[in-house]
């Protein structure tokens, strides 16, 4: 049986991961939905998607 | 779930050829679109975007009963085509009464080799949703560990304060699902209450796809001499497969278990006319699609059966009775599901009237239910211009609230697109 140092240790470590990812969750889809797919916004598109829905994406095939 | 996030996890599940039907969490789901559908409350609207094949977001807003809102965004590893809410399939986004053929064993990917090096990526899925005024966020990761094992990791989490740190809604829940056809088993954790459950499912005869087919075409052209007990098939009846299954839950934290069996009939959906190099062949009568299932809980004491059949193209009927063995309390639940097919362009060229009527696009959807415990309820789904609505409302007719017979009613709006040009 872990020690009662040990339980609340461990309980400190679940809050802060618990806490940790109630607030990386979101930006980590965000993150992984724009490096993972093809074209590759700019950074300050992906600020500017995640506010405004309706971002028109049809520019992206014409540029080259 | 959101509708557009069980849409798109659907839409995911089969791309990925995964068999959702063969869950026993899943035996009663024809009654319940028929009989358990929801009703919206206030007024609802939701807006969402699928900029490419992977990402999608979506953001709702519920105006009332009270005004709070909410931001999704949904990540997968394989392309999903979800389509516009204008030209969608109006089918694939209600929930509906519908039979599932025979599960086959799920499978895999296969390997995808570019180089002499192995690319091909496990799928996977993540959705994340923040409600804005709470901020409780709302979490699921699915992926496809192999062929037959899928693991699902949902949360949902409220913001850590040190205020609330008692009436947290926190809860961690980790499911495994093995599934192999004949039988499917899930595995599930809930941390709250430290609950570990086990459910499986078994399906009766054979499954598909298992290379039986020069077998059943053998059948009819069977003649013979008959054994002297022998009885002759008995003409009429359904034919489809049976589906068995339990679960078990325990408590470790509470200290309490739970069990509960089901079994499912299930009619098979329409074969198409194999292809038999016999001279002979059987014609099969056209059966209405029907489930009738049984579900029994010994410990609650809760016993439940119903009845579903599609008894025209466009109406499904259900009926459901729920029985309290200890308590004697009953309930008896009946539903509808009635298709609404709008009249095809005046200057269209098809000539012959059979095929005129099937190629009437369904517009809307009208869903109702009537029980003697609860209240009635209507629902109506439709499409106008590019947006989905739902309009309901919930009615009282019992002597109690004559006054007031409307309980609630609402409206939900949804619109949709993406924008890949991806075929």
């Amino acid at each position: 049986m872990p020690s009662e140092d040990t339980k609340e240790r461990i309980a400190k470590v679940v809050d802060v991961t618990r806490t940790f990812l109630h607030y990386a969750w979101i930006p980590m889809i965000i993150y992984v939905g724009f490096t993972r797919s093809n074209p590759q916004p700019s950074l300050i598109k992906c600020v500017a998607i995640s506010i405004f829905s309706e971002y028109d994406f049809t520019n992206y095939y014409t540029q080259d | 779930m959101h509708p557009f996030a069980s849409y798109v996890l659907r839409n995911y599940y089969k791309a990925t050829g995964w068999n959702e039907d063969n869950l026993f969490t899943n035996l009663t789901r024809s009654s319940d679109a028929i009989l358990d559908f929801n009703v919206p409350k206030g007024l609802h609207l939701s807006i969402s975007k699928s900029p490419n094949a992977l990402f999608k977001t979506t953001y709702s807003m519920n105006a009332m009963p009270s005004l709070n809102g909410s931001v999704g965004y949904i990540f997968t590893s394989c392309d999903l085509n979800v389509k516009n809410s204008g030209d969608v399939r109006f089918k694939d986004m209600v929930e509906r009464f519908r039979v599932y053929d025979q599960p086959r064993r799920p499978e895999g990917k296969g390997e995808e080799w570019l180089a002499g090096e192995r690319v091909d990526t496990r799928d996977y899925l993540m959705y994340g949703r923040l409600y804005i005024p709470t901020g409780r966020l709302d979490a699921l990761y699915s992926t496809r560990l192999s062929a037959n094992l899928q693991g699902i990791v949902a949360a949902i989490s409220d913001p850590p304060s040190p205020l609330s740190a008692q009436a947290n809604v926190s809860n961690l829940m980790l499911s495994l699902q093995h599934d192999v056809g004949k039988w499917c088993t899930e595995y599930t954790y809930s941390a709250e209450d430290s609950m570990w459950g086990i459910k499986a499912l078994h399906n009766f005869g054979r499954i598909a796809g298992s290379g039986n087919a020069a077998d059943s075409s053998q059948t009819p052209t069977r003649v013979g001499l008959k054994r002297i007990d022998e009885e002759d098939a008995v003409e009429g009846g359904l034919r489809g497969r049976l589906s068995a299954g339990a679960e078990i839950y325990l408590s470790a934290k509470e200290k309490s278990a739970g069990v509960s069996t089901g079994i499912r009939f299930s009619t098979i959906p329409e074969a198409k006319t194999p292809s038999t190099g016999g001279s002979t062949s059987i014609i099969i009568p056209p059966q209405p699609p029907t489930t009738i299932t049984a579900l029994f809980n010994p410990m609650l004491g809760h016993l439940s059966g119903a009845y579903s059949a599609r008894v025209s193209p466009d109406l499904a009927l259900s009926s459901r009775f729920d029985f309290n063995v200890y308590s004697y309390e009953s309930e008896w639940t009946m539903g509808a599901e009635y298709w609404l097919r709008r009249d095809n362009d005046p200057d269209s060229e098809l000539s012959s009237p059979a095929v005129e009527s099937s190629k009437k696009r369904i517009h809307g959807v009208v869903k109702a239910r009537a029980s003697t415990n609860n209240d009635v309820a209507i629902l109506w789904e439709g499409r106008m211009r590019n947006m989905l609505i739902s309009l309901g409302v919930i009615a009282d007719f019992s002597s109690q609230s004559r006054v007031k017979p409307i309980r609630a009613m609402g409206m939900e709006l949804a619109y949709f697109s993406s924008d890949d040009s991806v075929s």
